[in-house]
């Protein structure tokens, strides 16, 4: 699911602030001009904006907001981001597995290409510190065509060796399952869509019709 | 962190354990054990406060519905409802049927 301006879900967005100033809490981290948001999986608008997720440093302070083409600046998306060092993180963990992940072998990934999202992709993309001590490594692989459950299951594998916890999802175009959730069994796994979550057993199927 | 109980009543026991979902951001996880008695003991432990209101809705739409009897323990890590439903409905099903889940359609 694209934008019309190419933003696709974790992709990061950085916006113009006075646009939707009225509209964002005092917590959101924000430089002074600009602010920046993720691109969420119900982000489809007509008109080539999107809704994007922002984020202050507490858990709970989570807002969402919709902006329109003209007030998007920059759009950075995970891919991006895996060249980037950590610096000064409070993490140490989190910022050695970032490094593995930066010249792994491909194959370690089943030849799927990574990006970091969530806290690790925010900071990676904007410079603000976002990741906390506690905070897991969230990914993205971009699986257009179909992973079977046991390759899923070697990459799990290979993610369990990682200094840091490692919470992953596989995009497969139209949706995403958790990694470990695709690997662990053989039954149905949830595949979060735009217009909600659904049950399948088949998540590249499902994406085809 | 917060943690909260509820209580339902029901005639649908759990017969096996169960275990769905997945401890990831946006997920959550979801056990379930049979027990005596005509009630769902469900405890949940949530990441993100605030949303009592939300919880006891879902749930009692989930409970009043199904009727599920046990004990269950939620493992929330910032789930939308959406998500909250579909993985009590994987619990519902993992806990009243002794077959595998393959073997059923």
């Amino acid at each position: 699911m694209i934008t019309r301006n190419g933003a696709r879900v974790h992709d990061l967005v950085r916006f113009s602030v006075p646009a939707a100033d009225d509209r964002l809490p005092p917590w959101v981290l924000r430089d002074r001009e600009s602010a920046w948001g993720v691109v969420r999986r119900q982000s489809a608008r007509a008109d080539g904006g999107a809704a994007l997720g922002l984020r202050g440093r507490e858990r709970s302070e989570r807002v969402a907001v919709e902006v329109t083409t003209s007030d998007i600046l920059e759009v950075v998306a995970p891919e991006e981001l895996i060249t980037r060092p950590l610096s000064g993180t409070v993490n140490p963990g989190l910022a050695r597995a970032l490094s593995v992940l930066s010249s792994v072998d491909p194959q370690k990934l089943g030849g799927l290409v990574w990006g970091p999202t969530g806290s690790a992709g925010f900071e990676l993309a904007t410079g603000i510190p976002a990741v906390r001590e506690t905070s897991d490594l969230d990914m993205i692989l971009r699986a257009d065509r179909p992973v079977t459950r046991e390759v899923a299951g070697r990459i799990l594998h290979f993610l369990l060796t990682l200094p840091c916890r490692v919470d992953c999802l596989l995009e497969i175009g139209r949706g995403a399952v958790a990694l470990a959730e695709w690997a662990a069994g053989d039954g149905g796994v949830l595949l979060r869509t735009p217009s909600g979550p659904v049950l399948t057993k088949n998540p590249w199927q499902d994406c085809a019709s | 962190m917060q943690t909260f109980e509820f209580d339902f009543p029901g005639d649908r026991p759990a017969t096996q354990r169960a275990h769905v979902g997945v401890v990831a951001s946006a997920d959550l996880e979801v056990l379930v054990e049979p027990s005596d008695g005509d009630s769902a003991s469900v405890r949940i432990r949530t990441s993100v406060d605030g949303f009592d209101d939300v919880w006891r809705n879902v749930l009692e739409r989930f409970f009043t519905r199904y009727g599920l009897t046990g004990s269950i323990e939620i493992n929330d890590f910032g789930a939308t409802p959406g998500v909250v439903s579909i993985r009590l409905l994987q619990a519902l099903d993992q806990s009243t049927h002794d077959q595998t889940p393959e073997s059923r359609a």
